[in-house]
This record gives structure tokens, sequence and C-alpha cells, in this order.
């Protein structure tokens, strides 16, 4: 589903990823791991068109996408729930919501009902202002937001930052519903190491802007045994 | 008794006189400043040329009595064309300048104003120095009298009933459509908007189109009731800028409430003052620097979790 070769990014004169080599399959969770400041975020952005890469190639779908602009990636199935969860503040959820309608067919805009069976809190928040919701709130209506546009590749950067226990409970359920129904790749940022581990089948791990290991769940597992 | 009676009703008719005036002034300003605002609160582009926008609508509607002697008919084709005209000239200039300096605020401001002078200058090669008539229509002519104090003329009723069309033209486009609802989105959050599918230069061109086809609607309007000049645009700048800066920057209510205040004060001051237009200009300056002060973010700051960025 999605594959990058040799990805480099820098910011001025400073570069921040080296030869970044990842993929991502359709039904399973890829996990980007490490600590502050190695460049998941950065990686990210990237891979949602918000800053483009100094080298390297960028394959969706097997469509070379590098350096797309966001909104052509976003019509291409990339769903992005950034690290600030980036609600707009002055709309109402259900505007939150429809901005996502922006990649559908006219006779596909409509909120799912799913998205409330997932997110419940969201229905009776409705016409509350985005800026006005808790953190909690607001990072469920940022996944929401996302799942509109029927993303072929969800990234979800750090969902669990800042976010109490129950909620996080809910986000973790979420993403391993959206795994069972196999329509899409999921990169997972996080540092909440239980919780990424405990769901990923993919794992990159990233040090100074490097991937120092890669390994598939089911091996790690076999040789903890 | 009876005098006192007469002197007191006087007295309310040339209150609510000077009150009517000052909303007819208002609606110009509100159709002068809207589309300011709108592309300085989508955009953070500060348009210095959005006067020489006014003052090209005026001249589409001058032009067009040329061709079209019927006053009434030559209006009705005016306004659309002098939308369409400014329409594609703010088109033009966002896509040939604006988005190439969107990164340096001052470098768009110089740039608008460089354009704003050229804008002048183009107009007198073209139109001369000499003011040009946009005659209004025979049935505006008149005056609505209610009684020997307050009489109203008929073009400033016709221009309170533009401005309120556009109100309510501009809070549905806001509000009801998908233009609106993408234009809230990249005004509040650009990089997010882009994420969400949403195009942001195609937003930003359509407001800055926008924008400027609004100021060419009040460029007919202003037309109708003073000469057409190449300084038409450049005398109601300056009351346009003020206007966004009171109300609030980048929304309608705030344009409002804020061409109200400047309209009405305008007036105030000059019944004060009538014979001294230089002084009542000082006055108002003077006024609003403190009231900025006090108020800094304008008449409708944003309030709640919201502001807080």
């Amino acid at each position: 589903m999605l594959k990058t070769n040799e990805i480099c990014l820098h910011y001025g004169s400073s570069q921040i990823l080296y030869n970044i080599s990842i993929e991502a399959m359709i039904g399973e969770i890829t996990c980007l791991m490490g600590s502050n400041g190695v460049g998941k975020t950065s990686l990210l952005k990237v891979l949602s068109g918000n800053h483009p890469s100094s080298s390297g190639n960028y394959i969706l779908n097997e469509k070379d996408v590098t350096n797309f602009e966001a909104h052509k990636l976003a019509s291409q199935g990339v769903g992005y729930v950034p690290q600030g969860r980036f609600i707009f503040p002055l709309l109402t959820v259900e505007e939150n919501l429809m901005s996502g309608f922006a990649v559908l067919k006219k006779d596909e805009r409509y909120i799912p009902k799913l998205i409330f069976d997932l997110f419940p809190v969201l229905k009776r928040m409705l016409s509350r202002k985005g800026g006005d919701l808790s953190g909690g709130q607001q990072q469920q209506l940022a996944i929401a937001r996302a799942l509109i546009m029927q993303p072929k590749l969800l990234l979800l950067d750090e969902p669990t930052e800042g976010i109490q226990p129950n909620i996080i409970t809910l986000i973790g359920e979420v993403i391993d519903y959206l795994k069972s129904q196999k329509n899409m790749a999921i990169i997972l940022v996080e540092q909440y190491f239980d919780f990424a581990f405990a769901r990923a089948d993919h794992i990159f791990a990233i040090t100074r802007g490097e991937i120092v290991y890669e390994g598939r769940k089911a091996i790690i597992d076999q040789k903890k045994t | 008794m009876v005098f006192n009676d007469i002197n007191y009703k006087v007295n309310f008719y040339e209150y609510l006189d000077l009150i009517l005036d000052g909303l007819s002034l208002a609606s110009i300003y509100f159709l002068g400043a809207i589309g300011l605002a709108i592309t300085f609160g989508v955009m953070r582009v500060i348009n210095m040329a959005h006067g020489e926008f006014i003052m090209i609508g005026a001249y589409t509607g001058y032009v067009v009595q040329l061709f079209i002697p019927n006053h009434t008919i030559s209006l009705l084709v005016a306004f659309p064309l002098a939308f369409l005209v400014t329409f594609l000239g703010g088109v033009a200039m966002e896509r040939l300048v604006i988005r190439h300096l969107y990164r340096n605020p001052l470098d768009t401001l110089l740039a608008t104003f460089g354009i704003s002078i050229a804008l002048q200058q183009i107009a007198k090669n073209i139109f001369g120095t000499q003011a040009r008539p946009l005659t209004s229509p025979e049935w505006l002519d008149g005056a609505l009298v209610v009684n020997d104090v307050l009489s109203i003329s008929l073009i400033r009723i016709a221009i309170f009933v533009l401005g309120l069309i556009f109100l309510v033209l501009l809070l549905l486009v806001m509000n009801k459509t998908r233009l609106g609802l993408e234009t809230k989105a990249v005004t509040q959050n650009p990089m997010m908007a882009s994420s969400m599918g949403i195009n942001p230069d195609r937003i930003n061109m359509l407001t800055f189109g926008f924008g400027s086809g609004i100021a060419g609607i009040a460029g007919v309007a202003i037309g109708l009731f003073s000469k057409v000049t190449s300084e038409l645009g450049a005398d109601y700048i300056v009351q346009s800028f003020m206007t966004v800066v009171v109300g609030g920057v980048g929304n309608i209510w705030g344009t409002l409430a804020g061409a109200t205040m400047i309209g009405m004060l305008q007036k105030f001051i000059e019944w004060f003052n009538p014979s001294n237009t230089l002084a009542a200009q000082t006055y108002m300056i003077i006024f609003i620097i403190l009231f900025i002060q006090f108020r800094p973010k304008g008449i409708m700051a944003l309030k709640g979790r919201a502001a807080e960025d």
C-alpha cells in the first residue's frame, strides 16, 4: 500500500531524516517508535504532504506521489490525525467532520452512523465549537474527521498524548476495529510503548532520523519465547 | 407649551435625520470594508489596492452608461459587470503577485501599495483627470419627505438596502455553502484544511476575487452619489481600514459593527463641527486610537478557548 524509498528531509540546512525506507500494508498497523525529537512527526509530515522531502520516493497504491501537496494526497486517500489534533476551533463539531467532504463524491457527503458508534460523545457535541471541546474529545473528533474521508492510509500521530486513561482505551478499541475491517493501512506514531506494541504488526524504530530496527511483531514474539 | 412641544419634535427629527444619515454612510463603509475584512481574515494579506477596485467598479458603471443610455438598465448591467471585472482583477492580482509573497506580509503590503498607485495612473491615462459622472436613474433622484425637517434621499435608502442585501448574501455564503465552510477552515488552519483535501490556493484565489468583486459593487454604489475620479478609491480606503480595525478582523458582524460605529461617528462629528472637515477627521482618528487601546482586537473579538491560540 505505502512504500518509501530512502526519504531524506531537511529543515533549512539541518538534516532531520536519513534514508527512511518503510512500508505499510492494508489491514495492518505499522508502528513508528522512538524517543522525542528523532523525526517521527517529521516523517508523518512528509507522508501527509505537509513538508516536502529533499530526496527519495514515496509510493502510494503503486503510484509515485513524492512531494504531492497535502490536499492531493488527501484525495489519494491519506487521512491525517496530527499531533496536537488541529481541530478547527471556530467550526462546530459537525462542520469539522464535514471539512473532510472535500475528497468525497457528492452522493457520499454525509456523516456515516459508524462515526457515532465509534465515538458516541461526538453525537451529543455536534453543535458545539471544536475549540470548546476537552483534549480527549478533540482527539476523538480528529480521528473521526480523518475517517470521514474514507482513507486508505490513516496516519495517527501520538493519539494518546495527554489523554485520560478511559479515552485511551476507547481510542485503542477504535484502532483495533479499523484494523479488523481490513480496508486501510494504519501508521501509528506512539511513545506509549505498551499501547503501540500491543497492537503493532510491523515495527520501525527510529533514532536520530534513521531507521535502526525493523521487525514484524510475530517474529519478535517468537524470539521472546 | 406649544413652542416647547414643537421644539422637542424638531429636535427629535433632527436626531433621527442624523442617525439615518449615519446609517447610510455606514452601509457604504460596510460595502467598502467587507471585502477587505474577508481577504485579511482568510489570507492575512493587507490589500492596499482594495480602494482601486472600488474605483474600477465606479468606472465600470460609467463606461456601461456610455453604451446603455437608459439609466435603470445600465445600473442593472453595471452591478454584475463591475463585480465580474473586479473579481477577475482580484484573481489576476492574487495569481500574479500575492501568491508569491505570502511568506512576508510586509512584501504584500508594499506590492499592493505599488499596484494601487499604478492602477490610479492607468485610470488617469484612460479617463483623464476630469471627474466622470455616473448618473443615477431618475426614480432614485427624489427624496422620501417625512416632514420639513426630515427627508431621506432615495439614493441613500437604496444604498442601505444594497448593504443589507450583501450582509444577508455574505452570511448565507459563509454559513450555508461548501465554499463558506472551506473558507473558514482555511482561515483557521490552512495546513490542516489542506490535509482534509481542501485546496488552499483555490480558496485564497476565490476569496481574493470575491473580496475585490464586492469592492467593485461598492464602487458603483459610491459612484452614484459622488463623482468618479481616479482618486475615488483612495478617498474610501482609510475609512475602510478603520472599519476593519475597529470591527475586529475576519468577521462579518464585526465589520457591520465597525462600519456602523465609524459611519455614525463621522456624521456626529460633522454635525458638531460642520465647517471643518479636517478637524473632524482628526477627532475621528484620535477616537479610534483610544478605542484600540481598550479593545485591541476590535468590537467582535473572539471569545472562549478558541481565542487563546
